[in-house]
Formats: C-alpha cells, sequence, structure tokens
C-alpha cells in the first residue's frame, strides 16, 4: 500500500499479480448501481458546468468530505484526478463502521490507509464502532494516530461490541480539547486516564464504561463528567485529580466510589451515585456495604471535603454515601440538593452541613415516602441557615411524585 | 460605514454585483472573518465580500441574523424565558427549511461559509450536500457534483483496484 500512492507504474505491476477477482467484482458492482440509478430517477441530477463542488477552494471540500463516513471519503479519491487526494486533509474524520456492513478484511484495509495517509490536522474525529471484536489493536492504533498525528482537537470514541479496551501509555497532545469517551474499558494497568500530557483538555466525558485504572488526572480539565460507569479499582479508590475543574457530574456510579483530590475552583458539583457492590466490605449484610468497616469507609464512603468551593452543588445516593465527620464549610454554597442520605437515622448530618452553610439560599431535599417524619423537622432548618430563603421538599411516591413546596422567607 | 443605530453598532457589507447590506456588528460577527477584520480595525468603512453575489450574501445575512446568541437588553430577556433545548430544536427546524435550496446555491453558500468562515453554516450546507451525495456510486456522485472524470484509463483502473475493499 505504501507505494500505491506514489507511482502509477509500480500499481500496474500489482495489477497485474492479481488480476482477476477483486477489480471485476468492483466493476460489476459499480456498473449494477449505475445501472440501477440509470433505471431509476433519470434526469435527477445533469452534469453541468462550472458551478459543481470542484469549483470550490480546496479547503471549503476537504471540510463537506469530512462529512462522508471514512469508507467513502477515502472513495471520494476515485472521483477524479483533482479529487485524489483531498481526503488525506479533510477536516474531520468519521470511522463508524457496523458490523455486517463491511468485512473485516476491509475494515482492516481501510485502517491501514487511514493510517499511512491521514497526517493533516483534524477538527474532529469520531469513532464510533459496533461489533469486530478482531480489531481492537487497530482501533487503538487509529486513535493514538488521531490525537498524536493529526493533532485532532474534539475526540469520541465509542467501542460497542467490541474488545472495548484502551490501552496503552498515556496521550500526548498540545490539540485535544475534548474527549469523549464510551463503551469502553480501561484495565488496572492502563495509564491513558493520566492526560497530564494533555495541556489542551478542558472536556471529559466518559459514559457507559468500566475504569479498572486507579487514577484519573488532568491538570487542565475544566469540566469533567462521569456517568453510567462502573469503578473497580484494585488496592485504593479511583483518584480523581482534577484541579482546575469548574464543573462537576458524576451520575450513577456504581461498585465503589471514587476519591477526590481538592477542586479550588469548582462551580457546580452534581454527584448522584448508584448502587455499590461491597467489594471491599468486611461484613457484606445482605450483599450491601456496612458503611462502617475500613472497606467501606475507603471505598464506599465520599468526603465532602471537596466540594467546599462549590456555589451549587447536588449530592444524592441510594444508601449512606457521603460522610460529614469533617465537614468543611461551604463558603460560596448558594443552592444544595440532598436526598434520604442526610436525614437517615436523624437529621444531625444535614443540620452539620447547613451550620457550615453561611450563605446557602435555596435547599432541596429528595425524600422518600419513608422519610416523611422528617418534614416535621424542617421547621427547626429555619433557625440555623439564615439566609436560607426556599426549602423544597420532594416526596418520591411509589407510583407518581408529589411536590410540596414550603416557601418561607427569613 | 460603521454607524452607530439605537445603540448597536451597524456594519456595512458590500457585495461585488454593488449592493449594500446594513447589519448589526454581532450579525455580522458570526463570520469569523469579518470579526477578525473588526478586531483587526480594518472595517472603518463597508466591507467589500468578494465573489459572492448579493442574492447569496443576503441569504449568509440572513442564517446569522436566526443564529446570533440572544444578548443584550432584549435579548437576555428572551433567552432567559426560553429552553435552550427548544430553541435549539427551533433552530433545527429553521435550518431545514433555510437549506431547501437548488444545487447551485447550496455550492455558492458552501463557498461564502468557507470564505467568510462561519462554521455553522459550512456544517450545515456540507451535511446536507453529504446526505444528498450518500448511498451513491462514483458515476451519480460525478455527476451530481459536476466532476469530469480525468483519470486515464490505467489510472483509474490502479485507483478502483485500491478502493476494491470498500465493495467487499
Amino acid at each position: 500500500m505504501a507505494s500505491s500512492c506514489d507511482s502509477s507504474p509500480t500499481m500496474i505491476i500489482i495489477r497485474r499479480r492479481q488480476v482477476v477477482s477483486p477489480e471485476d467484482l468492483y466493476a460489476r458492482q459499480m456498473l449494477d448501481r449505475t445501472l440501477q440509478w440509470r433505471k431509476g430517477e433519470k434526469n435527477q441530477w445533469t452534469p453541468s458546468g462550472p458551478d459543481g463542488l470542484s469549483a470550490l477552494p480546496d479547503d471549503a471540500i476537504r471540510h463537506v468530505i469530512g462529512f462522508l463516513p471514512a469508507r467513502d471519503a477515502v472513495q471520494t479519491s476515485a472521483l477524479a484526478l483533482g479529487w485524489r487526494d483531498h481526503w488525506t486533509s479533510m477536516h474531520s474524520l468519521l470511522f463508524t463502521p457496523v458490523a455486517g456492513s463491511v468485512t473485516v478484511a476491509g475494515l482492516k484495509r481501510l485502517v491501514g490507509r487511514l493510517l499511512l495517509d491521514l497526517r493533516a490536522p483534524l477538527d474532529e474525529c469520531v469513532i464510533d464502532v459496533k461489533g469486530f471484536w478482531q480489531l481492537h489493536s487497530e482501533f487503538n492504533s487509529l486513535i493514538r494516530h488521531a490525537v498524536s498525528e493529526c493533532q485532532v482537537r474534539t475526540l469520541t470514541v465509542s467501542l460497542v461490541d467490541t474488545h472495548r479496551t484502551i490501552y496503552g501509555q498515556p496521550l500526548v497532545s498540545t490539540h485535544l480539547a475534548r474527549l469523549e469517551l464510551r463503551h469502553v474499558t480501561m484495565p488496572a494497568e492502563c495509564t491513558v486516564l493520566d492526560f497530564s500530557s494533555c495541556t489542551a483538555l478542558e472536556d471529559l466525558v466518559i459514559s457507559c464504561s468500566q475504569i479498572y485504572a486507579n487514577k484519573l488526572s488532568s491538570p487542565s480539565l475544566k469540566r469533567l463528567k462521569i456517568e453510567e460507569c462502573w469503578l473497580f479499582p484494585k488496592g485504593s479508590p479511583t483518584c480523581i485529580s482534577a484541579p482546575n475543574i469548574v464543573s462537576l457530574k458524576l451520575d450513577d456510579i456504581r461498585i465503589t466510589t471514587p476519591r477526590l483530590e481538592r477542586m479550588p475552583l469548582l462551580e457546580t458539583a452534581s454527584v448522584r451515585l448508584g448502587g455499590s457492590w461491597p467489594l471491599n466490605c468486611k461484613h457484606r449484610v445482605a450483599r450491601r456495604c456496612c458503611g462502617v468497616c475500613e472497606g467501606c469507609i475507603e471505598f464506599h464512603l465520599m468526603e465532602l471535603r471537596s466540594f467546599s468551593s462549590a456555589t451549587h452543588l447536588e449530592l444524592t445516593a441510594p444508601n449512606v454515601k457521603f460522610t460529614v465527620l469533617r465537614c468543611p464549610t461551604f463558603s460560596k454554597l448558594k443552592s444544595l440538593s440532598l436526598n434520604d442520605w442526610c436525614v437517615t437515622d436523624d437529621l444531625s448530618a444535614l443540620i452539620r452541613i447547613l451550620e457550615h452553610s453561611p450563605v446557602l439560599e435555596k435547599l432541596t431535599l429528595q425524600l422518600n415516602e419513608g422519610s416523611q417524619e422528617s418534614y416535621n423537622a424542617v421547621e427547626q432548618l429555619r433557625t440555623i441557615s439564615r439566609c436560607l430563603k426556599v426549602v423544597e421538599i420532594k416526596c418520591m411516591m411509589v407510583d407518581n411524585r408529589r411536590n410540596f413546596e414550603d416557601i418561607q422567607s427569613v | 460605514m460603521a454607524t452607530r443605530e439605537a445603540g448597536k453598532k451597524m456594519i456595512m457589507l458590500k457585495s461585488p454585483d454593488g449592493m449594500e447590506f446594513e447589519v448589526e456588528e454581532a450579525v455580522a460577527m458570526e463570520s469569523q472573518t469579518i470579526r477578525k477584520m473588526i478586531e483587526d480595525d480594518c472595517a472603518d468603512t463597508a466591507i467589500l465580500i468578494p465573489n459572492i453575489n448579493s442574492k447569496i450574501l443576503s441569504r449568509v445575512i440572513e442564517y446569522c441574523n436566526k443564529h446570533v446568541p440572544t444578548t443584550g437588553a432584549t435579548g437576555a430577556a428572551a433567552s432567559d424565558t426560553v429552553a435552550p433545548a427548544a430553541l435549539a430544536e427551533d433552530l433545527k427546524i429553521w435550518d431545514a427549511e433555510f437549506i431547501k435550496v437548488n444545487r447551485a446555491t447550496r455550492f455558492n453558500l458552501i463557498q461564502a461559509a468557507s470564505y467568510l468562515n462561519i462554521k455553522g453554516l459550512l456544517d450545515l450546507t456540507s451535511q446536507t450536500t453529504i446526505d444528498t451525495i450518500s448511498d451513491n456510486s462514483l458515476e451519480e456522485i460525478r455527476s451530481f457534483l459536476s466532476t469530469k472524470n480525468d483519470y486515464l484509463p490505467e489510472e483509474e483502473q490502479t485507483i478502483r483496484r485500491e478502493n476494491q475493499w470498500a465493495f467487499q
């Protein structure tokens, strides 16, 4: 393949070696498709004058080609001489093969061509694969090629029904600004979540993935969203180190709870923890974490200290997952949303947080039916928090949701 | 000419066929090319937009007008009351109507969006073009793009062989 783009004589020699099948197949298919088109809507398009896409500046053509799936984009090289190399400079790469639409061998050759000839900077790259268990090293190569060679700025990777694993050394890029990982697995030995060499990375989204790695770090990250992920760390909990983060959203984080390092610039945080699995619990009562043993405290409880600079905060979990043993002062906190965990047993956790939130204006409590007796206690919240203007209690019924809105002006 | 009208800075855009369009600075700055001119103080007099006729330029301005973020005295209130999702949906419907143009106009719009560097319009026109040509054979695409196949027969054979995997 390396020689195929250099000069035609070399290519003719290769052609003679394999005279029969592939070309004929191609020609036949082309003919069939063309005939079908001729039989159908005949005069839909008429070839004409200088208004064609070819008349556009190269840059515009390369932008348009970027909207084609990779396979079709590469094929535009067969349109005309002037189109031969346009695809190698296209502005975005859409690599979205679905099992059944292309053979494994065909896809392997496509990846080969992309790795070989695609060098120009990419604005965006989408690697969205469904199927193809055999090709996971190719997909990994393509991801790294997009980041290192093509200096991609926005990268989306989704590996459904594949090996899913992303492995290897940390990514290195001064261009990558947004990364989205879906349906991937990050093994314990993998250091891909170390983004200290991605100096421009500001947005990171990880969803529907399994994270075995112990650390996620990025000095430049501003916004982090992790949703529907399973955390299976070994030895110590998954540590998230992102000192410049402004917005944090953790939604439905299962198995274990991550440990958050200091986030002094944090403004908005929404943490909705999902079900945990008592991997490190010493007691395992009814397949649940006991919540008091060392293992549980380390792997299944989240300390509130990291959220101390937040203005808007939501902390919800199915069972007790947050600890207020060392409650920080939430000096900027304006709105706070909590669920049952803060009123389990008694109101002490809630009261402790309110005592440390001097400027809190709005408190939302999402409570289950069973916690209704807590409503009566709300009255006493007034006396604790002076700035509190609105207390909203949302009661989750079995079948329907009833909102009790109690607006209290202080 | 950069003038002031009702507190909003206006910019004059001129097409090569002599038409002049007075638009708000914020609208004109949807184009990164014009934004750069304004920021570099090159926009004192009317800005001549080469290669884009008045018909296309007026459509481009129509697009920018619709897509300029609603800010300012009246705009802020509007964006507060309408949910962002609804606003995006509204824009999508508007875009779909906007792009119902013939092929020549669409190519002209691509050219204009490319020169003026208006990413949203370039993406819209590109995507629409791709939607039109996908699932068609090379012959059809050539025909649609008004591209003449100027490969020598043996060159074409080579290119076809390079691409045959795509049809496996």
